[in-house]
């Protein structure tokens, strides 16, 4: 039995806009094991990236975490909900057990210093340098290991001077300054040239057999996560509809909506002849449907499913589907 | 057509001042209102939007206040800027400088009793009357300056930015040169050194002459003081254009790169109809907004320029100069200095404000929670209903 | 920091043909627009024909226009622009006049930096509550107010009233000059009774002044810190553990890009404000000298105090351009 680093019950965030209030993410529940990588899958707006920042807490206003627990698994054995920690403490987790990494490289870093700077600064928030002076030099190594030429020129560029992949690599570098347990890649990839995608991805898988990291990667590119992930979550509308592992997912996909995204892009485990789009379109958020959020769009949806909102259920082991269909 | 929205007076209003504008522009183009039908629904909405926010409302009613007054003053007040009352009567060292609420009896003047709301002036005139006309001479000082400086500026912005190279270094190093300077500095040194050159013209122009001393509603005896008062005018829209040139340019730079454009070059559409009719439209909008501010700067510039001693010369009723020549009385003639300063203040108040509200309403980011209000408030009529 | 260098010469290159620009609206003031600028200088219609024949000849009025703008740049240059009035070079007249004008811009700048900009910074972090509000009434009152209107309605309060500003004369400057603003000076002589008169004179109308900016100034503050706050690397550098006095830091520094732009702009406001200003406290400054000479025709007084307020408001451009280059380095390529 994998032992669990992360435990997620029940988080629904909700954001409080002028229109109404967007039921982002709904009652979601999955666990993360130590040392895997687990994927987030799902398109755009489904409340992958709402999912991975609420995780500690980074959701800003007009949103608010209504409810649910995220239990945190130290190393030490002891386990901590995070989302009840107050801001210093949370503070202290951030970036320092759990580190991020963003979808756009060229928005994450602060245009007005060097990388050198914003590195040294991640170190010297949690302490691990006295100075940022101190964690500039040290900032060199960390180019280093994120295979940047020339680190020691580099660490005195500004964001501006360095291309898309190297920003990302920088970035990238800021979320294992402090040898972190858990790294959550937001998108890693999205805003790259398509050629340098598979280096990023190439380097997260390094440097967290390196530093025996936990990676949680949220994607929309199934041949990502065919390539890189153990386990896979699938999310549809703020709700999860799916969990497995990446064979279970691709090879026996249960959930209509899964089966109908495996068809809908290339699937690198399986041939299939023709791409075929999901018909209709994702519901809005306001006033989602009732029941299964995907009955709309279901080709089997019955009754049942308009009614009663489906919950996981374990079909194999290790293979949970939301449907009434099981 | 069914009506959803629960509407109070002034979006009632609303949709008179619209559709009677869309018959009216239908008058001269034929089934133009039928073609705009979205483009009318917009403007509606628009106006909705203002009738939902208060500042917006109060700088509306102070600006058509201002611009009423500013017709229909001169008529409004009830002594003539060149009647003199302190002529016709024997106590003509009381009459000057009277506090407000005092009366007098005119006794050379059949009699007649002279009331003084908000005081007299040095001349024994009244203030009330004064301020009153003086809201012409800043009413048309500002329509002037506005609708000559901007669409120059307009114009070469829209050319500096659209044809770029020799032009556009041409243009902007011009207008470089203007915004090298404070503007008040800069139109300080122009209305100093503009008047005789215009008195001159004027002199030998009888139809202008005319036409100017009925713009600002004043008698003949005035023609001689007219070269100052257009030496303002025009030292103001010299130092307001090169602003406009600025913006217009940046904008147009921006624009011009959007696909619509190129392929509107594309099609060879001349480079007259690309600037006037494609990209004049889709940059306007803040451009209006500015407008709407800078009657407000325009007339406390004016105001700030007749304080100095510029423009207008007594008897002229002006804002700016009833303070430059009541400050000498200060603080015992105070309200010499008071009224037309708040005078001043509200007008340039009720502009800020509109064009505050406008920039609210013409912004994505803030229209959406207006439109969300206009909807909420749609919704409760259907409760209603 | 090369780049920065670089962009230093660039930048005070096309300092020069800025001031060229100004050289020839000036000499379109001086020379062209008037009418007949000979008979102005000469003090206008009751000047005698000898006496405007003398001034033609002195002022090169019948040579070329070529001639006539390279007499007045070597006049402005040298000093040697007599004035017909007063019979002394331009500048020996306008020198003592000048540190007031600059003294009054430079204190009212200050209440407008200490004022708009903790005041924008409150209204950005209380946003949506009745401090915002207030802020935003504040500036649309301060772009609506006449300045002399609120100079002489202060005047009223604090000198009428309650005397606690007075309006004769200007202290004088502290005998020893290192900038020649004499408040600086004083402070930097550690001159503190003078620095105390000169502060006594200076705050009201350096606050009248500053008022109009202040607003708008903290709305503009307000707007841009907000907008820096809602940049993606803020989020990242929450992402990373940062505290929030830092995140705020970033934040500021990110703001201060356009604010500076801002402020140079307003710089220009304050310096255009002066006239007026001067006019209401009796200060015997540039602006209140331009406008009596302008009562006296002296045509060449208004046309050095115009060049030299040009060539103050174009250096602080440079200077803003300069900062903005420090603070973001990718302006400097």
């Amino acid at each position: 039995m994998p032992e669990p680093i992360l435990q997620v019950r029940n988080l629904t965030v909700h954001f409080y806009t002028y229109a109404g209030i967007v039921k982002a993410i709904e009652r979601v529940s999955f666990d993360v094991y130590r040392g895997e990588t687990f994927a987030l899958v799902g398109e755009t707006g489904c409340g992958k990236s709402v999912t991975s920042r609420a995780l500690t807490q980074l959701i800003e206003s007009p949103g608010r975490i209504v409810e649910g627990e995220v239990l945190y698994h130290k190393e030490d054995g002891t386990v901590v909900d995070l989302l009840k920690l107050n801001e210093e403490q949370i503070r202290e987790i951030r970036g320092n057990e759990i580190a991020y990494i963003f979808q756009d490289p060229h928005a994450s870093l602060d245009p007005l210093y060097t990388v050198g700077y914003q590195i040294g600064e991640a170190m010297e928030v949690h302490g691990k340098v006295e100075s940022i002076k101190e964690g500039i030099k040290k900032a060199v190594d960390i180019l280093r290991s994120v295979l940047i030429p020339d680190p020691e020129n580099r660490v005195k560029n500004y964001p501006h001077e360095l291309s898309g992949g190297m920003k990302q690599r920088v970035v990238i570098g800021i979320g294992i300054a402090n040898n972190p347990k858990i790294l959550i890649a937001d998108e890693p990839t999205t805003a790259l040239d398509v050629t340098v995608q598979a280096q990023i991805l190439d380097l997260i898988n390094q440097l967290k057999e390196k530093y025996k990291a936990t990676v949680i990667l949220i994607t929309h590119n199934l041949g990502v996560v065919a390539e890189t992930a153990d386990r896979v979550a699938v999310m549809y509308a703020g709700k999860i509809v799916e969990i497995g592992s990446v064979e279970q997912i691709f090879k026996n996909p249960l959930h209509p909506y899964t089966k109908g995204l495996l068809k809908a892009v290339p699937n690198p485990m399986t041939k299939i002849e023709r791409l075929e789009a999901i018909p209709g379109t994702v519901p809005n958020l306001i006033t989602p449907p009732s029941g299964c959020r995907f009955h709309p769009r279901c080709p089997f949806a019955t009754e049942v499913c308009k009614r009663k909102v489906p919950e996981l259920k374990e079909m194999e082991d290790g293979h949970f589907v939301a449907c009434h269909l099981y | 057509m069914q009506e959803e929205y629960k509407k109070s007076i002034l979006d009632k209003l609303a949709d008179k001042i619209v559709y009677g504008l869309g018959s009216f522009i239908s008058l001269f183009k034929k089934g133009w209102k039928e073609k705009n039908k979205s483009k009318m629904e917009e403007w509606r909405l628009m106006l909705y939007a203002l009738n939902r926010s208060p500042p917006a409302l109060i700088g509306l009613f102070l600006v058509i206040l201002f611009i009423l007054v500013g017709i229909f003053g001169p008529r409004l007040a009830h002594w003539r800027y060149n009647f003199f009352p302190m002529l016709y009567t024997k106590s003509y060292d009381k009459i000057i400088l009277a506090p407000p609420g005092s009366k007098f009896v005119l006794d050379y003047y059949n009699n007649t009793v002279i009331t003084f709301p908000l005081g007299s002036d040095h001349y024994g005139r009244d203030l009330l009357s004064l301020i009153l006309s003086g809201a012409r001479t800043s009413f048309v000082i500002s329509i002037i300056v506005i609708s000559l400086g901007v669409p120059l500026g307009i114009l070469l912005g829209l050319i500096a930015g659209y044809y770029g190279g020799k032009v556009d270094e041409l243009i902007m190093r011009i207008t470089d040169m203007f915004l090298a300077f404070p503007a008040l500095i800069l139109a300080i040194a122009l209305s100093a050194v503009l008047p005789e050159r215009i008195q001159n013209f004027i002199s030998t122009h009888e139809a202008v002459q005319k036409f100017v001393l009925w713009l600002f509603a004043l008698d003949v005896r005035e023609a001689g003081n007219l070269g100052r008062l257009l030496a303002v005018i025009l030292a103001m829209i010299i130092v307001w254009w090169p602003a406009y040139a600025r913006i217009t340019r940046g904008s147009t730079l921006t624009e011009k790169e959007k696909l619509y454009i190129e392929a509107a070059r594309a099609i060879g559409l001349p480079a007259r109809t690309i600037m006037f009719k494609h990209i004049l439209p889709n940059i306007i909008g803040p451009i209006l907004v500015y407008i709407t501010l800078d009657f407000g700067g325009v007339i406390l510039m004016e105001a700030g320029l007749s304080f100095l001693g510029l423009g207008a010369t007594p008897p002229i009723a002006d804002w700016g100069r009833i303070v430059y020549d009541g400050a000498q009385y200060f603080p015992k003639a105070w309200w010499l200095v008071f009224y037309p300063g708040l005078v001043v203040m509200l007008v340039a108040l009720g502009w800020n404000l509109l064009g505050d509200g406008l920039r609210d309403i013409l912004d994505p980011k803030t229209r959406r929670s207006i439109e969300f209000k206009v909807k909420k408030s749609k919704k409760e009529g259907e409760a209603n209903a | 920091m090369a780049d920065l260098k670089k962009f230093l010469i660039r930048r005070i290159l096309t300092f020069i043909p800025t001031i060229v620009g100004v050289t020839i609206i000036v000499f379109l003031i001086a020379y062209v627009i008037p009418a007949d600028p000979a008979k102005a200088w000469a003090g206008g219609e009751k000047a005698s024909p000898e006496a405007v024949e003398r001034i033609k000849e002195r002022y090169h009025l019948n040579e070329p226009w070529y001639d006539q703008y390279w007499f007045l740049i070597k006049g402005l240059a040298t000093n040697t622009l007599i004035d017909p009035r007063t019979s002394n070079p331009v500048f020996d007249d306008i020198k003592d006049r000048f540190p007031v004008t600059f003294q009054l811009a430079i204190i009212a700048f200050t209440f407008t930096i200490l004022i708009g900009i903790p005041l924008g910074l409150i209204s950005a972090l209380k946003r949506n509550t009745w401090i915002d509000t207030l802020v935003r009434i504040f500036a649309l009152i301060g772009v609506s107010t006449p300045v002399f209107w609120l100079g002489y309605l202060l005047l009223f309060v604090f000198f009428v009233k309650f005397r606690i500003t007075n309006l004769a004369g200007v202290p004088p400057a502290p005998p020893v000059q290192i900038t020649h603003i004499p408040i600086i000076d004083s402070l930097l002589t550690g001159n503190f009774t003078l620095f105390k008169q000169h502060l006594a004179r200076f705050w009201l109308p350096g606050f009248v002044l500053g008022f109009m900016g202040t607003g708008v100034l903290a709305r503009f503050v307000r707007n841009s810190f907000l907008e820096a706050l809602s940049g993606d690397y803020i989020q990242f550098l929450k992402a990373k553990g940062v505290p929030k006095l830092r995140m705020y830091r970033h934040a500021l520094k990110n703001a201060l890009v356009p604010i500076v732009t801002v402020l140079g702009l307003q710089f220009g406001g304050l310096l255009a404000g002066t006239p007026i200003t001067e006019t209401v406290f009796a200060l015997p400054g540039m602006g209140r000298y331009a406008i009596l000479s302008i009562q006296n025709l002296d045509f060449p007084a208004v046309v050095a105090i115009t060049f030299i307020y040009a060539i103050i408001y174009v250096t602080a451009n440079l200077v803003v351009d300069i900062l903005y280059a420090v603070i973001d380095p990718r302006v400097r390529y």
